[in-house]
């Protein structure tokens, strides 16, 4: 049963032309991240002086920066950074949020005012700003910008997962299980959290395209991974002084972030449109 | 035959938390359920029946509700219980079905795991036992192929059959009160009688008790062996079976009487108006606007239960003169 569901969804999906090309082009990114060490012809970090700002072509396929090293494999390399960082944030965001935005919802009551109170307190700030004083105080890397970005991103969850749970909640089969004497811990595992979860997958997949771009936003201002680590939002940085030379240099992080991040926004929209078809 | 009494109810205030001040839903309700009998509750919408049974099986939020007077389970008292131990009570020896069946299961998981969650609840036995409990439950309520039901999801059922789940889901504790909460309203009329004709027989068969609320009369007539019409928050008339429906005292009870339809041609006679909302409260009687036999007291006295022996009416009309006291506060 679950099985042919499952089929009927997987056909629903591969009806979405842009979306399997999308996925089919992550599916790739996220790939030569993981095998990068296998895929990249030189060393991302490997300072060659004699062969700064070369044209692509030859052993350099994509060309080489000012110091010298291979644009393609610090493309590579950068999946890791960018892709794989904005994803640990996701989740330990979405886990926070799910877990404190849950408890909120069903306990209910003046425990619910507080939670929600202390999360429009730091929401009325822009994320922004909370993370430029973060790590202001920490100190610019990779760690200090994650932590950063998960503390501004987990109210959001917190916020939007109450409201699903609250939407849940108020069904008629959820009484029908208090009716029954089943325990919170059951309610909660077997009756809210799985009717939660298409939207949770939807909106952490469109998330993760966000979360991305201001990823790189914060390396582009100098914040987070620190060089000679490659990173795509590092890499537009560093090429921005080449601009009237070699533009390329920005092109290419730069494109590959757009893709990305449009990858992402339609794959989950059409995620959202096959979980919405099973729901009507 | 002697009746056990199983559940007892005396003095059950509900009222709801607002702003300001608190709405009485419930006003000073009483019955007794007796082993093996079924009280059949009537009354229009809005009358308090759901918010009774609710406040029953604890079921009211304490920060929105005011739950007051005593609730007797087999001569315990559950009122002051933690949620805990209301919730082991629930589904155990209290069960409840719930009006809307299509609405109670959860469309993602089968009714094999809606079942053996739910015995697993009450019992510490592993799956395959639970599953076995769960096959002979539903074997008992005469549902086709139980074995093919329990890999079933909700959507691939009729109301009529998910009713019965419903049933066999609140029935295997063996409970020894079963609150029905209107359990026939969404399913059609020969699936009703169906159910109907299972749940009496599950009630022979296992003495449980039943509260069946409904505002079907007919229902009530097939199935109930006492009645009690609430009206406005409060029970205004209790008696057996045979002494509500020939022997019909109070007006409201006879003006429900009256806008059940018959076979004669006659046009059928509606009670005018709609019942008190529960915002305003107001002294006498709740039912003196729409009542044929108002009389000039009837806005001024607070009533009270008076008993007749055999029948407990809440109207000024079968009050005796010592008994008829003009309430103070007007």
């Amino acid at each position: 049963m679950i099985r042919l569901l499952l089929k009927q969804m997987a056909q629903r999906f591969l009806k979405r032309k842009p979306a399997v090309i999308c996925l089919i082009f992550m599916l790739g990114v996220v790939l030569g991240g993981i095998f990068a060490p296998w895929l990249a012809p030189h060393d991302p970090t490997e300072v060659a002086l004699k062969f700064k700002l070369l044209a692509p072509g030859g052993q350099f396929p994509l060309g080489t920066d000012d110091m010298g090293r291979c644009v393609f494999s610090r493309l590579l390399y950068g999946t890791r950074a960018s892709l794989g960082s904005a994803f640990v944030v996701m989740i330990i965001a979405l886990m926070i949020g799910t877990t404190i935005g849950t408890f909120s919802a069903y306990k209910g009551g003046h425990i619910d005012n507080i939670l929600m109170r202390l999360c429009d307190i730091f929401l009325s700030f822009p994320s922004l700003v909370i993370v430029l004083v973060i790590v202001g105080v920490l100190g610019p890397g990779l760690i200090n910008v994650m932590i950063s970005m998960i503390l501004v991103q987990w109210l959001w969850y917190v916020r939007i997962v109450r409201s699903l749970v609250l939407s849940i909640t108020s069904r008629s089969f959820i009484d029908a299980a208090k009716v029954a004497g089943t325990s919170d811990r059951v309610i909660i595992w077997t009756h809210i959290l799985p009717n939660v979860l298409p939207q949770l997958i939807v909106l952490s997949t469109i998330d993760l395209g966000s979360l991305i771009l201001h990823f790189s936003g914060y390396s582009f201002l100098g914040l987070g991974i620190q060089p000679p680590t490659p990173e795509w939002g590092m890499m537009i940085e560093n090429g921005r002084r080449f601009i009237r030379s070699t533009p390329e240099l920005m092109y290419y992080p730069g494109i590959l972030i757009t893709l990305v991040v449009i990858s992402l926004n339609l794959i989950g929209d059409a995620l959202r449109d096959i979980f919405d078809g099973n729901y009507q | 035959m002697i009746k056990t009494n199983v559940m007892e109810i005396k003095n059950l205030n509900v009222s709801l938390k607002t702003q300001g001040r608190d709405v009485p839903v419930v006003k000073n309700v009483s019955f007794n359920l007796y082993e093996g009998k079924v009280l059949g509750l009537i009354g229009e919408s809005g009358c308090g029946k759901s918010a009774t049974c609710l406040s029953i099986m604890g079921l009211l939020e304490r920060d929105r509700w005011n739950v007051a007077g005593s609730i007797a389970l087999n001569g315990q008292a559950i009122q002051g219980y933690n949620q805990e131990k209301v919730r082991r009570l629930r589904g155990g020896t209290l069960s409840m079905i719930m009006q809307n069946p299509i609405g109670s299961f959860n469309p993602l998981i089968t009714l094999g795991e809606h079942f053996i969650e739910t015995i697993r609840c009450h019992k510490t036995v592993s799956k395959k036992e639970a599953q076995q409990i769960a096959l002979e439950m539903l074997s008992k309520i005469n549902l086709p192929q139980p074995q093919k039901i329990m890999k079933q999801y909700p959507f691939q059922l009729s109301g009529g059959m998910l009713q019965r789940v419903m049933i066999a889901i609140a029935l295997f504790m063996r409970p020894s009160v079963l609150i029905a909460d209107e359990p026939t309203t969404s399913l059609d009329v020969t699936v009703q009688y169906q159910i109907l004709g299972e749940l009496s027989q599950l009630r022979d068969n296992y003495k449980t008790s039943m509260l069946l609320v409904s505002h079907d009369l007919g229902i009530i007539a097939q199935m109930a062996d006492n009645v009690a019409v609430m009206y406005g928050g409060y029970i205004v008339e209790k008696a057996s079976i045979l002494e509500i429906f020939h022997n019909t005292l109070h007006p409201y009870t006879r003006a429900l009487m009256q806008s059940k339809p018959s076979f004669t041609k006659n046009r059928l006679n509606v009670l005018e108006g709609y019942p008190p909302s529960i915002m305003q409260i107001k002294a006498g009687c709740p039912f003196a606007e729409r009542c044929s036999y108002v009389q000039k007291d009837c806005q001024k006295f607070e009533m009270s239960d008076y008993d007749l022996g055999s029948h407990t009416v809440r109207c000024l009309l079968y009050a005796s003169a010592e008994e008829a006291i003009p309430c103070a506060c007007s």
